[in-house]
């Protein structure tokens, strides 16, 4: 992509989020089912334990939002937590995203017009992005959505306690008008 | 941009950013050009009731739909117009969908706790999973960005499918799970 047409150079230089598009909603009507005869298949193999084993060598992190609220970072690996996102007062969590670098999370609270923005290495909440009228269901990152300013640490004189830097992002803002 | 007028369940970017796809109780699919933040084309019509999903196939050439008439359905992304008739007819609700980073399978989830996979060429079912007791809505699911393996939340529990080797895992125990995404590995 990389040629959304811009009122201003300003916006062309493209903040990370400045590419998170989101959509509200808001409750309505019924529902339509088919019944059909189930896809006869044999069931998968499934283990005997429900222990956490390693099932992505990859590597990566799995973040998990959970019905009070916290988001759950979890490696993908090990099973083992890499910590906690708390937004304080939230509902259910409703859906998450990760940037394409992997770096900023996105998640969205059930009944609430904001998504948030988390800096995943230090748990950081970057940015509550407001404007939606009604609830918002899903949210999803541009592939092509440039990364934010990497996270830099700085030891404390004082204390000797490695602190996260302050950051020179920009705030996203949203594209065009709405 | 103008919008479904009524719940939209999903968005997601096409592979090169160029597009949105969105999904709605409206029971269509529509498409968005991102630049200008207009339709592209007219709306995909052919699910009965609500499209409660909708997914890219990795190189942007189709996508695949689901919704709660129990069908998954594949789209001519460019052409705008269905591949076929639709995959499959369940007894529950589909609810989300997802194409493996790869291309070559569809994955949904159902009403019903039962995660689905088809292979994306034959259109043919090849895997079903089904916990035993009482099952809840599968409420996410994702693919790892490489290799096949899909993960997907179902009764507070992250669980997880390697399509090589054909293990089957619970990945986390987690109270109450309901979302889920999965970072790039870490380098």
């Amino acid at each position: 992509m990389g040629s959304v047409p811009t009122s201003d150079s300003d916006r062309s230089r493209g903040h990370a989020s400045t590419w998170l598009i989101l959509f509200a909603v808001f409750v309505s009507v019924g529902l339509a089912v088919a019944a059909m005869a189930t896809h006869p298949l044999p069931p998968a193999r499934t283990t005997s334990d429900g222990r956490v084993r390693p099932l992505v060598p990859a590597g990566g992190t799995l973040a998990i939002g959970d019905d009070v609220g916290t988001v759950h970072l979890v490696d993908a690996v090990t099973g083992t937590s890499r910590g906690e996102l708390l937004p304080g007062r939230a509902g259910r969590v409703r859906a998450v995203a990760f940037s394409p670098d992997g770096a900023t999370l996105a998640s969205v609270a059930e009944v609430d017009t904001t998504v948030r923005l988390w800096d995943v290495v230090t748990g950081a909440l970057r940015q509550t992005l407001v404007g939606h009228a009604s609830a918002v269901v899903t949210v999803a990152w541009a592939p092509t959505a440039p990364a934010w300013p990497p996270a830099t640490r700085t030891v404390s004189s004082a204390s000797g306690i490695p602190s996260p830097a302050a950051r020179s992002a920009p705030p996203c803002r949203p594209i065009g008008s709405s | 941009m103008q919008a479904h007028r009524v719940v939209v369940t999903q968005v997601v970017f096409s592979p090169d950013g160029s597009r949105l796809a969105t999904s709605g109780w409206d029971g269509m699919v529509r498409l968005w050009d991102v630049g200008t933040g207009r339709a592209n084309g007219e709306g995909l019509i052919g699910h009965h009731g609500a499209v409660t999903g909708v997914g890219w196939s990795p190189d942007g050439s189709r996508l695949a739909s689901v919704g709660w008439d129990g069908t998954l359905r594949l789209w001519d992304a460019a052409a705008h117009r269905a591949l076929g008739g639709p995959i499959d007819i369940h007894r529950h609700l589909l609810l989300m969908v997802a194409w493996s980073p790869d291309g070559r399978s569809l994955a949904a989830g159902d009403s019903g706790g039962q995660v689905w996979v088809w292979n994306a060429g034959t259109r043919r079912a090849v895997a079903r999973f089904a916990d035993e007791g009482p099952s809840h809505s599968v409420e996410a699911l994702a693919w790892a960005p490489a290799g096949g393996q899909l993960l997907w939340v179902e009764s507070g529990t992250v669980q997880g499918w390697d399509r090589t080797t054909g293990a089957r895992a619970a990945v986390a125990a987690r109270s109450g799970a309901g979302a889920l995404a999965r970072s790039i590995p870490a380098r």
